[in-house]
């Protein structure tokens, strides 16, 4: 076993063998199609910035209004990332002992490390009670950014066609003012759909490469290349399809046209920016019925709504206010960019350098999650130890 | 020839909004490697700092990337 290992290694960390690994992943990836090689290429994924829907409830009446919501991948994510922290912290304290070893040792030098950064940073009372929100924030964020970047989350999933789209806009919405649905000629590799409601624009991709084979006109949104479009409003969907069909020359428009957006069933958590929001109300929340637990009402109050020492520390309480709204945005958006962000960089990479260029950025990605981790959690504590805090006992 | 000019918009709103917040992050980072460079003892303090620092650094650099996204796909 060990000597197969020894080979296996020696044979892929072999320079030869990675340069040449390198060299097909440049010919045959996105930089290659632009030479008519690209056989590894993959279409660029569709990036969409709301979370995909998987399910969706519908409820009757009045009292279930709320229920009318859906299932995204994003949420199925964070479920799942609740029952790894659930699965992991019972499995770690099943058999404990007093002198940890395994997991049990591990989950116990994070939580240690954790709590004596919460003691040093907001003295030892109350560092005991900011502790749980912060390692609860810690690990949550940490665990949901790791699972995805797990093979599979982001990739693996069902095709959503235009019509199951349409159809779910107009039954749970009732938002389709106006679709427009577009069919783009592209670089040969692909064809590309466009269609938007309101002011999304929703680009979907053909499963049938043949027809655009010899169009080498590379891929854009521009007029030149539109090839189809009509309007939801004006026709039935189905009626519509057939009268582009017969304008189009071809017999079924579903055969040539066959057009769907990937629903993965996975997607990162904190790519989602509800999920973010959330977070960061949460914390929030938490630190301000700190300030308030302990100073009182009118002294945590009183630092945002200041009347007592002239005009310009009211002024400045009032800025002190924005500035709570802003850390929730700040908050909000810092998880969200760098984890989106980093989902997009994992996808351009792929459809770059295919087989080796993705590898060296899952690394950068586990790096990221932890440090996005750290910086939630690690804000959060600072917040709320400034918020337990007196501000203006300076000033006589 | 709209779209064009989005595209270009993107690219410049992420560009120019990452110069501020790199020149931030770098004199953050030679900061404090002079720090620990002077008190070695101090590191961990200095490390948790400096990270904290470069996040609010950093969050004016996500600020640009979200204006970018937004430009780009809304």
């Amino acid at each position: 076993m060990n000597k197969i290992l020894s080979t296996l290694s020696k044979i892929i960390l072999n320079p030869f063998f990675l340069g040449s690994l390198f060299i097909l992943s440049i010919l045959g990836g996105g930089l290659g199609a632009a030479l008519d090689l690209g056989f590894l290429s993959a279409p660029f994924a569709y990036i969409s910035i709301p979370a995909e829907t998987l399910y969706y409830f519908k409820s009757e009446g009045f009292l279930f209004e709320f229920l009318n919501s859906a299932i995204t991948n994003t949420l199925l994510m964070s479920l799942f990332t609740i029952l790894t922290l659930t699965t992991i912290s019972v499995i770690a304290t099943k058999k404990m002992k007093i002198i940890p070893t395994g997991l049990q040792n591990l989950i116990e030098f994070a939580i240690e490390a954790m709590y004596n950064t919460c003691k040093k940073i907001a003295g030892e009372e109350k560092g005991k009670v900011f502790f749980p929100l912060v390692m609860t924030l810690f690990l949550f964020v940490v665990i949901s950014n790791w699972m995805g970047v797990l093979p599979g989350t982001g990739t693996i999933g069902r095709i959503e066609t235009a019509e199951e789209y349409c159809h779910h806009q107009k039954e749970e919405n009732n938002l389709v003012h106006d679709v427009e649905f577009k069919i783009y000629k592209s670089n040969g590799k692909l064809a590309s759909t466009m269609f938007g409601y309101g002011t999304d624009d929703y680009l979907m991709k053909s499963e049938d490469e043949k027809l655009f084979k010899n169009d080498d006109i590379a891929h854009s949104k521009d007029s030149d290349n539109l090839i189809c479009s009509h309007h939801w409003l004006e026709h039935d969907f189905a009626d519509a399809k057939k009268i582009r069909a017969e304008e189009l020359g071809v017999q079924n428009f579903d055969e040539h046209y066959k057009v769907g957006i990937l629903v993965p069933f996975f997607r990162g958590t904190n790519s989602d920016m509800n999920t973010t929001l959330a977070l960061a109300i949460c914390a929030m929340v938490c630190i301000h019925w700190w300030g308030f637990k302990y100073l009182g009402f009118s002294g945590h109050a009183g630092k945002f709504f200041n009347f007592k020492n002239g005009p310009i520390n009211f002024f400045v309480g009032i800025l002190e206010l924005v500035g709570e709204f802003a850390k929730v945005i700040s908050f909000t958006f810092r998880l969200f960019g760098n984890i989106f962000a980093g989902e997009v960089l994992l996808f351009a990479m792929a459809f770059l350098l295919p087989l080796i260029g993705i590898i060296p950025f899952i690394g950068l990605e586990l790096f990221v999650g932890l440090i996005q981790g750290l910086i939630f959690s690690m804000l959060t504590l600072v917040f709320a130890s400034i918020a337990t805090v007196e501000h203006n006992s300076d000033d006589h | 020839m709209e779209g064009d000019i989005l595209n270009l918009g993107a690219g410049l709103a992420i560009g120019i909004g990452a110069i501020g917040p790199g020149i931030g992050i770098g004199l953050l980072g030679a900061k404090a490697m002079e720090a620990i460079g002077r008190n070695p003892e101090a590191a961990g303090p200095i490390q948790t700092n400096m990270i904290l620092a470069i996040a609010f650094a950093e969050a004016i650099a996500i600020y640009a990337l979200v204006v970018a996204i937004l430009i780009k796909f809304v």
